[in-house]
């Protein structure tokens, strides 16, 4: 498997004197992997994503994305390759309607207008908002303003998509239909996903999480691995899931409890193994 | 402070291609000193309610009781301020709405509004800022300066400061980190059992429903649909899955152990109750290890 | 959960609002000039039938369009009142010092009232059956001979859609902006110029501030989906000339030739 992304000392501070956003971050993403990157509000990890699109200029350390580095020159490049949806569903929506808005990117692409016309089709039915094409942003929920983002972004065919907190400003209603949706095109098409949150509910389906805390890399790994630390996380103002704070609380009662990460599917399992099975 | 609804409908732009009725026939009643989560999708009508419970939408039919003032249709827009010092609302992103210089000064809007003098006024910004956490040397700096967990804390302060006896809060959390969640209803978890506040809390987070309500009201499509205590309302998993509503992270585990067997007296809320559970389910195989 | 459209349009499907948006826009502007030209009972006769079939033919409901004139009211009675009383000519029926009414006066008066009210039922015709958008397309593509003295005619029709976009989630934003301050205790409705005036700031600065957040989440959308300038660019929306718009300009063509000739009468 190639490298999509390779980060490799990238600091960046906003001003001179300002403690950095990024310190020393490095780390690769492999084609087709979807990574997470967690960390508590400010602790750097959108200044991360901005960086990966060209979107703020970074004087230390480099960025390849699919083999190309991040330069002035290549900038555009890049973004070609890179779908990004943004946390406020509100101000990313540039267009008029659905359909003009999803086909905003093809437009700056110069794409001619019969396949611009079938790339949009073909976007809005990938979300499932070909019902919506006609209507304005004020007459759509944030979920759905959100999945018109991604259809805007899988128009373009990039290779990457970076979700920045997405999720972030929906109800759960929202949040899972954009996910449910991401993981299906992820499966069908092969996409690199590296999604930005604080929630560590949407980790799990990720192959790899990487921690982020002041700007620095504090830990990597599989979900397991990661999860299984959950002082760590919850020392880093995030959360842990539900099967491990369970766990906790039976250690407390006394409770002996598999060292191994389960999910709350393993734990339920785990119980009904050792109390039910006869 | 109580406040009751009768039968309260609400209508947008009526008599226009675009009339909607947000508000149907909701008759509830919110106790005094009680915990109130209203929960339900964006678009239930939700937020709609709150505005009632203020004053700042009147019911297009039916009453609301705001403690002893009857509020109708007809009821005018002068004398209302009386109601709004009472019935304090922390809107969604609250920190959309700081706009003064300092943050002393913000703060201080609300309770010079309701005719607080200048010193009292300045006094009372002290005592809130301290109460929501944030060290007092931030009165003195630009709202805009500080970072988004603490300008949510000072829009807050900006509320309380009102010293309101009912407090309506719109999606407190929304947007914030786990940390910064845990934080933020935790003050207004130790704020309710210092001052016996009401409360009416808007939120999807089931766990906070669970930890701090004492009723809970489903809405959907602007009708009451449920209310009950927590336990009474997430007892009906089957139910609130079918409305696409989440439940307590413990009590859906309960239900998915219930499917393979296990059997509970009633639905856990919380995850030491599902602990404790869990415990003696332990304790009556006779396994419990040290 | 306001849901009030920006711009009062109504969607409908109809022979008008399927028409081009530049033909709408340029025989609504043919039709406000062409009615200045008019100066009997005739012409006015023959340009509000064409008004009415045109209103006719979009399907939307006339209240709407009443609706429309009815704000403007004060306007035209003032007008006329004008008219009636500095009108001079004709028979004089009443005199005091500047004042008079006179049978031209009054004639006049008329004229302008229905003047007056056929250009709005136009206008309101225009706004309600052509979404901001397409007016806003239709003013691109008709400014477009303008590029050739290098006026950014792009990015100016861009950033005028962005603007028309915007605009509902302003208001949104300014009513939540005002509840909040009014659940603070602020009192809109009461005071003198000044403290009326006073109450506006805590309303002004927050949308200030969501406004310049706004656009600085939009420019970095905008340029991670390679947005680099107008030129290049290509279009999603076209805009096409059909057989309807065609038919349309002859009528109003047809319209144009018969107000000048009955102004020989």
């Amino acid at each position: 498997m190639n490298e999509m992304i390779k980060v490799s000392h990238l600091t960046y501070a906003y001003t001179q004197n300002s403690q950095p956003a990024l310190d020393d971050v490095s780390f690769t993403i492999s084609s087709g992997d979807w990574v997470a990157i967690v960390g508590h509000n400010g602790s750097g990890k959108s200044t991360l994503a901005q960086a990966l699109d060209g979107l703020i200029d970074f004087k230390l350390g480099n960025i390849w994305v699919d083999g190309t580095k991040l330069t002035e020159q290549s900038v555009w490049t890049v973004r070609s390759n890179i779908g990004m949806i943004f946390q406020n569903p509100d101000n990313q929506f540039v267009g008029a309607t659905v359909e003009d808005d999803v086909a905003f990117g093809l437009e700056n692409m110069a794409v001619p207008h019969d396949e611009m016309q079938a790339r949009v089709d073909e976007a809005l039915s990938e979300v499932h908002m070909s019902d919506f094409r006609r209507k304005q942003p004020e007459q759509l929920s944030g979920g759905q303003k959100q999945r018109v983002a991604l259809a805007g972004v899988i128009a373009m065919q990039p290779k990457i998509i970076i979700l920045d907190e997405a999720t972030s400003m929906l109800d759960p209603v929202g949040r899972r239909e954009i996910l449910g949706v991401i993981r299906k095109l992820k499966k069908r098409l092969g996409i690199t996903v590296l999604s930005i949150t604080h929630e560590i509910d949407e980790t799990t389906d990720a192959d790899k999480i990487i921690v982020l805390n002041d700007g620095k890399i504090v830990s990597t790994g599989a979900p397991e691995t990661i999860y299984s630390h959950s002082g760590l996380l919850l020392k880093l103002g995030l959360d842990v899931p539900y099967s491990q704070r369970l766990k906790r609380e039976l250690t407390q009662r006394h409770i002996k409890t598999p060292e191994t990460y389960f999910d709350e599917e393993g734990m339920v399992d785990w119980l009904w193994q050792s109390l039910l099975k006869k | 402070m109580a406040i009751t609804f009768k039968e309260v409908t609400y209508t947008y732009s009526p008599g226009t291609p675009f009339e909607f009725q947000a508000l149907k026939n909701i008759s509830t009643k919110i106790e005094d000193n009680s915990v109130t989560a209203v929960i339900g999708h964006t678009g239930s009508g939700k937020s709609t309610f709150l505005q009632h419970l203020n004053a700042l939408l009147k019911p297009t039919g039916g009453t609301v009781m705001i403690g002893n003032t009857t509020i109708t249709s007809e009821t005018s827009n002068k004398n209302l301020k009386p109601l709004r010092k009472k019935v304090g609302i922390v809107f969604q992103f609250p920190e959309n709405q700081l706009f003064a210089e300092t943050v002393e000064k913000d703060i201080a809007f609300g309770p010079e509004n309701f005719g607080s003098t200048a010193e009292e006024a300045s006094k009372i910004a002290k005592e809130m800022i301290t109460l929501v956490g944030l060290p007092e040397s931030v009165l003195s700096r630009s709202p805009f300066e500080l970072s988004g967990g603490q300008m949510r804390r000072v829009a807050i302060a900006g509320v309380l400061a009102m010293h309101p006896e009912v407090l309506v809060l719109d999606e407190p959390t929304a947007g914030l980190d786990p940390g910064g969640r845990r934080e933020i209803m935790q003050l207004f978890g130790d704020l309710q059992k210092k001052q016996k506040f009401t409360i009416v809390l808007v939120t999807h987070q089931m766990e906070d429903v669970a930890n701090y309500a004492d009723h809970v009201i489903v809405m959907e499509h602007g009708k009451i649909v449920k209310e009950g205590s927590p336990r009474a309302v997430f007892a009906n998993v089957e139910w609130l899955h079918e409305k696409q509503l989440d439940v307590p992270a413990s009590t859906e585990f309960a239900f998915e152990m219930q499917k393979r067997g296990f059997q509970f007296t009633r639905l856990p809320l919380t995850e030491s109750e599902l602990a404790d559970d869990i415990a003696d389910f332990f304790k009556k195989r006779g396994q419990t290890h040290e | 959960m306001n849901k009030i459209l920006f711009g009062r349009y109504i969607p409908l499907d109809s022979f008008v609002h399927r028409m081009d948006p530049r033909s709408k826009l340029i025989l609504s502007f043919l039709y406000v000039i062409v009615i200045f030209f008019a100066n009997n009972w005739w012409i006015y006769l023959l340009m509000a039938v064409v008004a009415f079939v045109s209103i006719l033919a979009s399907k939307i409901n006339f209240k709407l369009f009443v609706d429309g004139v009815m704000p403007l009211l004060w306007i035209i009675a003032f007008t006329m009142v004008i008219q009636i009383l500095f009108g001079t000519g004709g028979q004089t029926y009443w005199h005091w010092g500047i004042f008079s009414i006179t049978s031209v006066g009054i004639l006049n008066a008329a004229y302008i009232f229905v003047r007056f009210t056929l250009i709005i039922l136009i206008s309101t015709l225009l706004t309600l059956s052509t979404s901001p958008i397409q007016i806003s397309d239709a003013l691109e593509s008709l400014l477009m001979p303008l590029r050739k003295i290098h006026f950014p005619v792009y990015e100016v029709a861009l950033m005028l859609s962005i603007a028309l976009r915007f605009v509902p989630s302003l208001m949104d934003e300014t009513e939540t902006i005002m509840n909040a301050q009014r659940a603070r205790g602020v009192d809109f409705g009461t005071g003198n110029i000044i403290q009326r005036l006073k109450k506006i700031i805590p309303i002004l600065i927050p949308l200030f501030v969501s406004a310049f957040n706004r656009a600085e989440d939009l420019a970095t959308a905008m340029e991670a989906r390679g947005y680099r300038g107008g030129a290049g660019r290509t279009k999603y929306r076209l805009l096409k000339w059909e057989t309807r718009d065609t038919l349309a300009t002859l009528v109003y063509s047809l319209m144009a030739i018969g107000v000048f000739a009955l102004r020989l009468l």
